[in-house]
């Protein structure tokens, strides 16, 4: 793609926006203007800066020289090449982790005095950071999936099991008592009380744990593997290929962003079936629904 | 019709107010005719615009909209005045505009027609001299002590050094709050939060203090108490108090004049002026008679 | 009052992270720190024989020795109930138990030392590298990082949440430029940060801040979107003017979420460091197991694991102890 080509597609997206928020002020809500507008005198800016020869393009890569790139390596399978091993290591690392975490953590949720015992050492254990166990995970695995794996289940479990310890540990005593006169037993309480109502904590653990985990894979990808997405921006870094240091950058965030926005619809969606608010899943929606006296969002009126 | 109406209820009642206001209170003088406040003619309407979901309240219609707002009338042709010294109570069913009406003399907002005026300048916004009380407890700053909270008022004026202190230390006496100098809010009860907001609004020496609902949340034996207090207040300081209360007895136990409010769009249907010497006494024959009258006026 | 707490703590964190930047950070081999403590190369590294189990503390004194503290403490906790803290009794406990497995499974040959060297060998390797200055100069590189970018973080994330939440047309603008860089995980950036400022400090130092900015600037917007109506209507009424909203009002009454975000950051903030420190300097702790780790030092990797560890916890009980002194009204 040409630069003045993608100069002059921004612009005029810019521009087709401008003249429709004057026409006709509906049409685009004052918000998503404003957000075009952003956008696109950031693109412009960078495009330009490089067009004009601001910046060395060995140093930064313009917007149209990433979409080219892009297209390049899409082209020959590389990206896809590394998204999947990508994709295939954090799924492989983060359901290590799931599949852990979660009944660890209803069991010690259920059974309190060991909990209180092992939280001291857990404490302890959950404070190093997860890639600083990298240069010992590769001394054990070697070079490959095995650290990276690794690391991410350590660096996602610990947020699923406290919030899943958390979860059970508040259950309504009530309800388990309702069960219980109902002549249920232990694994009906289970059933019908603790996993139904440690659900939202867990899922927002879940989704505390997948931020980690994607921030640990990255790290754990351009300090210890051979391939995917980190190896690939790493390597690019090292031969001073910087669009591709770009085209990966773009593709972790997009990747991110995606899941990031799965597991939130999720939740959105147990706690919403079961009628509680949505302030613990920190929606920005939700408190813009509120009926405000004064109709342009500020805090107060007088000055 | 109905401001004719009123105006010969306030003209009638003028005379034998000011012999009410001095039996009732010893010291308290009620300076009739020297008006604090006058409201004139004031109308107060919300649009509100729903769509899907969203409902957002304005004041002024919305310039670009292509939907029809629903509008809202909260207060219609309200006027009314209040002497130095009063201690005047709305009394209304809810969602009639009393406390609308508070927030306009307080200048949080303003009448969409008509005047309100405090002392002959229209009202320009909130000033330190129409000190509120509000509905809740949670208005008391909590990251402050009840010294702090109090102490803020002077301070923001520009009040210093011992004059403040002393200030505040007398306050804290009158709300009763003495050995609670140093506690933070938290550790208060819902009735001493309460009293620190009332302290947090004398403490300055209003012109008028305002109090909207404010023993709303409270049970009743608090509620009782603070009342006793709220007249204490009232009768060893200066100046007169506006209350906002949907409760009849309430407002029949502590005020000398009670503007009764239509439901929505509210109006004044009636002042009643009660002629009673403080302390009150909730059972006598003839703060009962009050009562139901005010009852009788709320129920039609 | 508060602010005036908040602001004499900030500043005074902030001058113990410029304060330890003048001193030695090690910079590879311009600098030779002690040549007292025996020879040293040219990275600093003190040049030693290999430790083999036991040179140093005997493992079966060790274990031993454990035990026995252990029961002691448990006595001690039967006899004084009311003197022992019980959570103390509890963590050492567990740890200890920790350590006398860890330090059995080698003794017993069931694992190769030198994949997992006993707590007997760390402890004896961590000694050295303490006695010969090694440790001390990481351990300072990393901190010194460390706090730069946790102020920097600071000082823009509040004042930028601060605009945002308070200025709706400005949030409107800068909100999707933010929310774009707030999706790549820091780490991402290591590659591009070294091809801009080169192997050190700055890169790192880019990494860490960009790890605690966002937590930071998320909840200083968010306790300040949770200003309560009232508490303005008050302050207001009783005659505040712009400046005493935003000062009496909106910055204590954020204060607790702002400080939520800013153990949050910390705790991203130290992880980015280890992850920067892995790949973009050559001093502190992260770069001394990754060089261990090269020279197969297992004892140094597993120490050092330890001592970050160690400071992390000790640096997340500051932050909370300072956070419970100040907000002693909630």
């Amino acid at each position: 793609m040409r630069p003045l080509f993608f100069i002059a597609g921004v612009s005029a997206v810019l521009l087709a926006a401008t003249l429709l928020r004057y026409s006709a002020a509906n049409v685009i809500p004052v918000r998503l203007y404003r957000a075009l507008v952003a956008w696109s005198l950031f693109l412009l800016l960078w495009e330009g800066t490089l067009y004009l020869g601001i910046f060395s393009s060995m140093l930064l890569a313009s917007p149209s020289v990433i979409i080219t790139k892009t297209l390049f390596l899409l082209e020959k399978g590389y990206l896809q090449a590394n998204i999947i091993a990508t994709l295939g290591r954090f799924l492989a690392g983060f359901s290590i982790a799931l599949v852990m975490a979660v009944p660890a953590g209803i069991a010690f949720g259920l059974f309190g005095k060991a909990y209180e015992w092992l939280a001291p050492l857990l404490n302890f254990i959950r404070m190093i950071p997860a890639p600083a166990l990298l240069p010992f995970a590769i001394l054990v695995f070697g070079i490959g999936e095995g650290p990276a794996v690794f690391v991410i289940a350590l660096g996602s479990f610990f947020p699923v099991f406290l919030n899943t310890v958390r979860g059970v540990r508040e259950a309504e005593r009530l309800h388990i008592e309702v069960i219980q006169t109902m002549g249920g037993n232990g694994m009906d309480v289970l059933r019908h009380v603790i996993v139904p109502s440690a659900l939202p904590t867990i899922l927002t653990g879940i989704r505390i744990g997948f931020g980690i985990g994607w921030l640990v894979l990255v790290s754990a990808e351009i300090v210890a593997a051979d391939s995917g997405l980190g190896f690939m921006i790493e390597g690019a870094r090292a031969l001073l290929e910087t669009p591709t240091v770009f085209v990966g950058m773009a593709t972790i965030c997009a990747l991110g962003l995606a899941m990031d926005i799965f597991l939130k619809k999720i939740e959105r969606f147990f706690i919403l079936r079961r009628g509680g608010d949505l302030l613990t899943s920190q929606s920005n929606s939700t408190e813009r629904n509120k009926p405000t006296i004064c109709s342009e969002g500020r805090l107060w009126k007088w000055s | 019709m109905m401001r004719a109406s009123v105006e010969r209820n306030t003209a009638l009642q003028r005379a034998d107010n000011f012999a009410a206001g001095v039996s009732a209170a010893g010291t308290k003088t009620i300076q009739n005719g020297r008006h604090v406040i006058e409201i004139e003619n004031v109308s107060k309407s919300f649009f509100v615009y729903s769509s899907n979901g969203e409902t957002v309240i304005t004041e002024k219609k919305r310039f670009f909209s292509r939907k029809k707002p629903c509008e809202l009338v909260a207060l219609k042709d309200v006027t009314l005045s209040i002497d130095h010294g009063e201690f005047v109570s709305f009394l209304g069913p809810s969602g009639c505009g009393k406390s609308t009406l508070l927030r306009i003399l307080a200048g949080f907002e303003y009448p969409s027609s008509g005047n309100v005026k405090c002392k002959g300048e229209c009202i320009q916004g909130p000033h330190p001299q129409r000190a509120m009380v509000f509905q809740s407890e949670r208005a008391v700053f909590p990251w402050l002590t009840v010294e702090g909270n109090i102490s803020l008022g002077p301070r923001l004026q520009g009040t210093e050094g011992e004059v403040r202190k002393e200030r505040v230390a007398k306050t804290i006496e009158l709300i009763e709050l003495k050995g609670f100098e140093k506690a933070y809010p938290k550790t208060l009860s819902g009735g001493m939060l309460q009293r620190v907001a009332v302290g947090r609004a004398i403490v300055n020496h209003p012109e008028l203090l305002l109090m909207d609902e404010p023993f709303g949340a409270l049970d009743a034996q608090t509620r009782n108490n603070l009342q006793d207090h709220v007249i204490r207040i009232w009768q060893s300081i200066d100046q007169s108090i506006v209350f906002v209360t949907h409760d009849i007895e309430e407002a029949a136990y502590l005020s000398n004049r009670v503007i009764v409010f239509t439901a929505r769009p509210g109006r004044i249907r009636e002042v009643v002026t009660i002629n009673l010497p403080h302390p009150r006494e909730r059972t006598s024959p003839e703060f009962l008679e009050y009562r139901n009258h005010l009852a009788d006026l709320i129920r039609h | 009052m508060e602010l005036r707490k908040t602001i004499f703590v900030l500043v005074l964190l902030m001058a113990l992270g410029f304060l330890t930047a003048p001193l030695p950070a090690a910079y590879g081999g311009e600098q030779v720190y002690d040549q007292k403590g025996g020879p040293v190369d040219t990275w600093n590294r003190p040049m030693e024989k290999e430790f083999k189990v036991g040179d140093v503390y005997s493992p079966v004194h060790f274990m031993i020795g454990i035990a026995v503290a252990i029961l002691v403490l448990h006595l001690l906790k039967f006899k004084f109930p009311k003197v022992v803290p019980v959570v103390l009794v509890r963590a050492l406990t567990s740890v200890g138990i920790l350590l006398i497995s860890w330090e059995l499974i080698v003794y017993l040959h069931w694992v190769r030392s030198v994949l997992l060297p006993p707590p007997t060998t760390v402890i004896a390797k961590l000694q050295g590298h303490w006695a010969k200055h090694y440790l001390q100069i990481h351990i300072l590189a990393s901190v010194q990082r460390l706090f730069t970018a946790f102020f920097l973080a600071i000082l823009t994330g509040v004042p930028l949440g601060f605009l945002i939440a308070n200025f709706r047309r400005f949030s409107d603008y800068v909100d999707p430029l933010l929310n774009l860089i707030r999706v790549i995980p820091p780490p991402a950036w290591l590659p591009f940060a070294i091809l801009w400022f080169g192997i050190g400090n700055p890169p790192a130092i880019y990494i860490i801040w960009l790890g605690s900015f966002f937590p930071i600037l998320l909840n200083t917007i968010r306790g300040i979107r949770n200003t309560q109506q009232i508490h303005i209507e008050s302050i207001v009424n009783l005659g505040g003017k712009r400046m005493d909203v935003y000062w009496r009002v909106m910055l204590p009454s954020a204060f607790p979420t702002i400080f939520t975000g800013i153990r949050i950051g910390f705790g991203i903030g130290w992880v980015c460091l280890v992850t920067a420190e892995l790949v973009a300097v050559d001093a502190g702790l992260g770069w001394m197991i990754e060089d261990a780790r090269n020279l197969l030092d297992t004892p140094t990797v597993l120490g050092g694991m330890v001592v970050i560890c160690i400071l992390g916890i000790f640096f997340d009980t500051i932050l909370r102890k300072t956070e419970q002194s100040i907000v002693r009204w909630q």
